[in-house]
């Protein structure tokens, strides 16, 4: 019940075509909405899609737990390698929870937050799309399908960082976000022409028959660093980054969520998934290594300087890419778990984070946190709620973030990287001083003529909901960590099944 | 490998041009066809490449230049919405003006 | 006996928070009774495990956590920890009851210059001061390191929010000065956590005396010491505490002071000292030069303090230098010794803070050039304020003098040369003798000499402030009087780890 049949011979996971109707329908809905005066009905309607999608993750990840190891194989249009295809496995459903997951709470934020603003049609539908993109990344096989739906992704996330156009905000971030980014996705249909050329095949399964452990010739190096470049433009690391401390404070408040929370992880599975496939760990680990510790020194040290909330959470948002590289480049089961639980507990982290700052924005219009000293005694839920996102992003025991830094420093010392760890802990510690400083001055007493309510009930029921996850998700780990572990086991060392899943057809 | 030297040359090229359209020019249009340049430097690489494998042309190579033109056509409409929209708050296409977002 | 004593006393005070919480949002001050009562159920089962484990046998349970990262939540009380619990218990709790009239000054105080508080105030500090406790009591019993992390690392939020929200002073500075310090020696014991893994392959305290054979080992003790000799404010990582100390409110530096600063020698002991007691003792001159050097500074700085609460903060970095003596000694005496120290120095700073608070309350002030004579007006507390002083100095018949007694005799009984040793045991003796005389100096200032004419009508402070430092300075009395309480358990606990 896993897939559905469009057509005769092709088939879509059920996610996949959950989202792309919900997103295809919702124009009419909104046409509807409009005509009848039932004004809600978009909300809900994309509200009950992201709900149907994350039963579908779920209904996807028993099929394959059916039987451990199972690889799911699914095409559109006929048969690959001449086709595009989507090869699910634990790794991808594991992904595309965690998209499911932030997107079902930022669908049912803006109920609320979004409800002033017009052209809410086009907003659901983005919002769907681009979680539809997302969710075809994680699932893809090959890179035609990969391709097609990170652009998906990527062109839903331009309009979306400009929506509230009516401000020269948005548009100038938008626009440096959309050359950016294109110039990102230039550089990754090159990285995959060459693939093209070396190999003869886009699939991911042949291409890892052909070209993993082949000795690094010149034309490797260079397809490695066009995949960089490609994937890490999206996926913000230094110094392909500049695009982000812009985009994500313009971005309406559930979709800066969105964005800092699991687009951007989106890009760094990407890389993740492709540069294992296609290369030995030991080709690319000093890179990734040396990139890590770039991104994060470079990102916290910014965010130390920067007196706009948002933008400050933007930069965060960069340096946990950098610890997550961390957990790449070590290139062990061990490792790639921390990082798939680190993104797991980001996009939880962040994204609550960002619709906190939401709430502040939505009640008190100001980003500034000199300015918005003692807001925190005004919206006590929401205080409560941003300081258990910043503590975990931060790093302190009994958040779920703590379990998955040390899972990750642990893993760099375990493969032989200790300055990594150190890096590492010494980033952990400086980020906390801007953690510290956000929250001291938002709990110390308010100047002058300040006042604040606190934010409607459905907006600050979500943000409990999260931060109540992530002190679970830190004191009881066990849940996570198997799936994370089955994920990244399912990369290292079930990579044979996977390439047989799709070369023994 | 001979026969593709050209096209490879010309790609390069093609990178170099549209990578140095982005870096130096000032008016937002022009940096949007730069970008376009950059796609079919990608594009031109995969037809290239297509030529050469097997004695006759692979369709799959052909197919994902159809996919890319299509795609990148998207993501340029929406670059000249917002180059629209941008001329609407600043009234000029200078890109060098749109500083007001700073570090 | 109780099922699982300690997961109890660890998760008691834990799931009592959001009740005081509530209680105190309408009884106010009454707030710090309500935290007297889950403290003092777990007061009474630890006084029960004592029982047992003064028989020689240790209690420990164990948990499963997460497996999947080699993780189990452990809780031991052997000899060694069960006196860390109960001195953290019943200075909690007493400090609890002194609270009540204490916050309630603070919170007058502080309505005189038109800031918001209320009773939600008296509520959060409650809240706040359970979830404390909680976490010092969880990193004396932890059995896994990274359990041991989390609530060592867990006891910094309560108490920089308690010092951020309730301080004096520029608190919300000094709240992150000292929330930072203690937070990168912290992750740098991390890193030395997390090598000690990728060595022996397990997280258990009880693994790590395999990392010992392993080539990087003095490395990974020296990562792991570094965090804790930042929470111990040894000579050179010390800059946090006055500040931290002098302006938070004066419970909670009746707790930080004693309690606190201590578990971080109590877990370099756990960590470091007795698992790895060869490579500890290859630092051991360094560490007893080290040791002398903070005794000396901080007893020197004191002298010059004119605010009574920062001479305390200094005078406990001198206290903590004996206690590092103790255990550079590595031998069974000295490190008994410091362990010792730890419940005898927590007794008497405990009383010595209080007596400043109550100076605070009562007086209004301080510093000690102000003050002057107040024993004719407040007796008790002058007696008290004796009784804490010679607890700390080592003076009989109070409890110092035999944790004092055991640390010298560690220095002789150690590794160094007896040259060396003679040295150190004199420049220590000496430096007793020099604290016994600015104490008792700061106690003439304070209490003896002219009464100012401004503090004629000062009284005594209420006995809901002067009954918790009685019952403190008579267990100070007693286990001078009867030391063998402690020692018949610690000394042969610690020879057999050390051996």
């Amino acid at each position: 019940m896993v897939m559905i049949s469009p057509l005769s011979a092709s088939f879509l996971p059920l996610p996949l075509a959950v989202l792309l109707l919900g997103g295809g329908t919702l124009p009419l809905i909104g046409l509807l909405a409009e005509k009848t005066g039932l004004r809600r009905l978009r909300e809900l309607w994309a509200i009950a899609f992201s709900a149907l999608n994350l039963i579908s993750i779920y209904l996807l990840y028993q099929e394959l737990r059916a039987s451990p190891g199972r690889v799911i194989v699914s095409s559109l249009l006929g048969s690959p390698p001449l086709a595009g295809c989507f090869e699910i496995d634990t790794l991808g459903v594991y992904m595309a929870g965690c998209v499911a997951l932030l997107g079902f709470l930022a669908v049912v934020y803006s109920y609320h937050y979004m409800e002033e603003e017009s052209r809410l049609t086009e907003f659901y539908t983005l919002v769907l799309l681009m979680m539809a993109g997302m969710t075809g990344v994680a699932l893809a096989g090959d890179f035609f399908t990969l391709f097609v739906f990170w652009e998906m992704m990527g062109i839903s996330s331009y309009v979306l960082v400009a929506f509230l156009k009516y401000r020269w905000g948005p548009i100038e971030a938008g626009f440096k976000y959309l050359i950016m980014s294109a110039t990102g996705s230039a550089f990754l249909l090159l990285s995959m022409s060459l693939i093209y050329g070396m190999s003869g095949t886009l699939n991911f399964a042949y291409l890892s028959a052909s070209l993993r452990g082949v000795e690094p010739s010149p034309w490797l190096l260079l397809l490695l660093a066009t995949l960089i470049v490609g994937f890490g433009v999206k996926s913000a690391i230094v110094p392909f980054h500049t695009w982000l401390p812009d985009a994500h404070p313009e971005a309406p408040g559930p979709i800066s969520a969105l964005l800092s929370g699991i687009v951007i992880e989106t890009g760094l599975y990407a890389l993740m998934r492709v540069t294992y496939l296609t290369f030995t760990p030991s080709v690319y680990r000093s890179v990734f290594a040396a990139l890590a510790v770039i991104t994060m020194t470079v990102a916290n040290i910014m965010a130390l300087l920067q007196n706009d909330l948002k933008r400050l959470l933007a930069y965060s948002s960069i340096s946990q890419i950098g610890y997550m590289l961390i957990g790449l480049s070590t290139g062990t089961a061990y490792g790639l778990m921390g990082s798939l639980l680190h993104i797991l507990n980001h996009s939880l982290m962040k994204g609550l984070a960002f619709l906190a700052a939401g709430n502040i924005t939505h009640q008190t219009g100001m980003r500034d946190i000199e300015k918005l000293r003692g807001v925190g005694r005004m919206m006590p839920y929401t205080m409560l709620s941003l300081s258990i996102s910043l503590l975990g992003l931060g790093g302190v025991p009994a958040t779920n973030g703590f379990i998955s830094k040390f899972i990750l420093f642990s893993s760099a010392i375990g493969a032989g990287m200790p300055i990594l760890a150190v890096a590492g802990v010494l980033n952990s510690a400086l980020s906390m001083a801007y953690y510290l400083r956000v929250m001291k001055n938002f709990i110390s007493t308010p100047e002058g003529e300040f006042e604040a309510e606190e934010a409607p009930a459905l907006m600050v029921a979500v943000n409990l909901l999260m931060a109540l996850l992530i002190l679970l998700l830190g004191l009881w780990p066990q849940p996570a960590i198997r799936y994370a572990d089955a994920a990244s086991r399912m990369l290292v060392e079930g990579l044979g099944r996977y390439i047989q899943a799709v070369v023994g057809r | 490998m001979n026969a593709l030297i050209p096209y490879l040359v010309s790609v390069f090229l093609l990178l170099l041009i549209g990578l140095g359209c982005l870096m130096m020019k000032r008016d937002m249009i022009r940096m949007l066809i730069g970008l376009e340049i950059l796609f079919n430097a990608a594009n031109l690489n995969f037809v290239a490449l297509s030529l050469s494998r097997a004695g006759f042309v692979d369709p799959l190579g052909q197919s994902i230049v159809m996919m890319a033109i299509v795609l990148d056509g998207c993501v340029i409409a929406v670059g000249l919405a917002m180059v629209l929209n941008a001329y609407k708050h600043y009234g000029t296409l200078d890109v060098r003006k749109l500083r007001r977002l700073r570090w | 006996m109780m099922p699982n004593p300690l997961m109890q006393v660890l998760l008691i005070p834990l799931l009592s928070t959001p009740l005081i919480y509530l209680y105190a949002r309408r009884a106010g001050k009454y707030g710090g009774y309500a935290a007297a009562i889950p403290l003092t159920y777990t007061l009474l089962l630890l006084l029960a495990l004592l029982n047992e484990v003064l028989k020689g046998a240790s209690h420990l349970e164990s948990y499963t956590w997460a497996p999947g990262a080699a993780l189990t939540f452990g809780l031991l009380a052997d000899g060694l920890s069960i006196w860390m619990l109960l001195t953290i218990n019943l200075l909690s709790l007493l400090v609890s009851i002194y609270s009540v009239r204490y916050m309630e000054h603070r919170f007058e105080e502080e309505h005189e210059g038109h800031e918001h508080f209320s009773k939600s105030d008296y509520a959060n500090y409650y809240a706040l001061y359970m979830l404390y406790v909680a976490g010092m009591m969880g990193t004396v019993m932890a059995t896994n390191l990274i359990e041991f992390y989390l609530f060592y690392e867990l006891m910094l939020i309560p108490s920089w929010l308690l010092i951020n929200n309730y301080g004096y002073g520029e608190r919300e500075r000094i709240g992150m000065m000292y929330f930072l310090w203690t937070h990168v020696g912290a992750v740098i014991l991390l890193v030395g956590l997390l090598s000690a893994y990728w060595v022996t392959g397990s997280f258990e305290i009880s693994a790590l005396p395999a990392v010992a054979s392993s080539p990087n080992a003095p490395l990974i003790a020296v990562a792991i010491l570094i965090g804790f000799f930042t929470k111990m404010a040894v000579f050179g990582l010390h800059i946090w505490l006055p500040y931290a100390h002098a302006e938070a409110p004066t419970p909670i530096s009746a707790l930080l002071s004693p309690a606190m600063i201590g578990i971080g020698a109590y877990a370099a002991t756990r960590l470091v000292l007795l698992p790895m007691s060869t490579i500890f003792s290859h630092f051991s001159l360094i560490f007893s030069l080290w040791a002398l050097v903070t005794m000396v500074y901080g007893g020197l700085m004191a002298l010059a303090q004119d605010d009574v609460k920062r001479f305390l903060a200094y005078s406990s970095i001198s206290q903590m230098g004996y206690i590092f003596l103790g255990m550079a000694s590595v031998s069974t005496l000295g490190v008994s010794g410091a362990m010792f120290h730890y419940v005898s120095h927590g007794l008497g700073k405990c009383i010595l803070f209080c007596v400043a608070g109550i100076l605070i309350t009562q007086v209004g002030t301080r510093s000690m050039k102000h003050m002057g004579g107040l024993a004719d007006r407040m007796p008790l507390t002058a007696t008290l304020a004796l009784i804490g002083v010679f607890s700390i100095a080592g003076v009989p018949p109070t409890a110092g003098f035999m944790s004092k007694w055991l640390i010298f005799s560690g220095v002789f009984d150690s590794s160094l040369p007896s040259l060396d040793a003679a040295v150190f045991a004199a420049v220590s003796i000496i430096m007793t003798v020099l604290t016994v005389g600015y104490t008792l100096w700061m106690i003439r200032r304070v209490f003896f000499g002219p009464l100012p004419e401004g503090l004629r009508e000062v009284r005594e402070a209420p006995p809901v402030m002067t009954a918790p430092l009685i019952i403190l300075a008579a267990i100070s009395l007693i286990l001078g009087v009867y030391p063998r309480l402690i020692t018949d358990s610690l000394l042969p606990l610690i020879g057999s780890l050390l051996g």
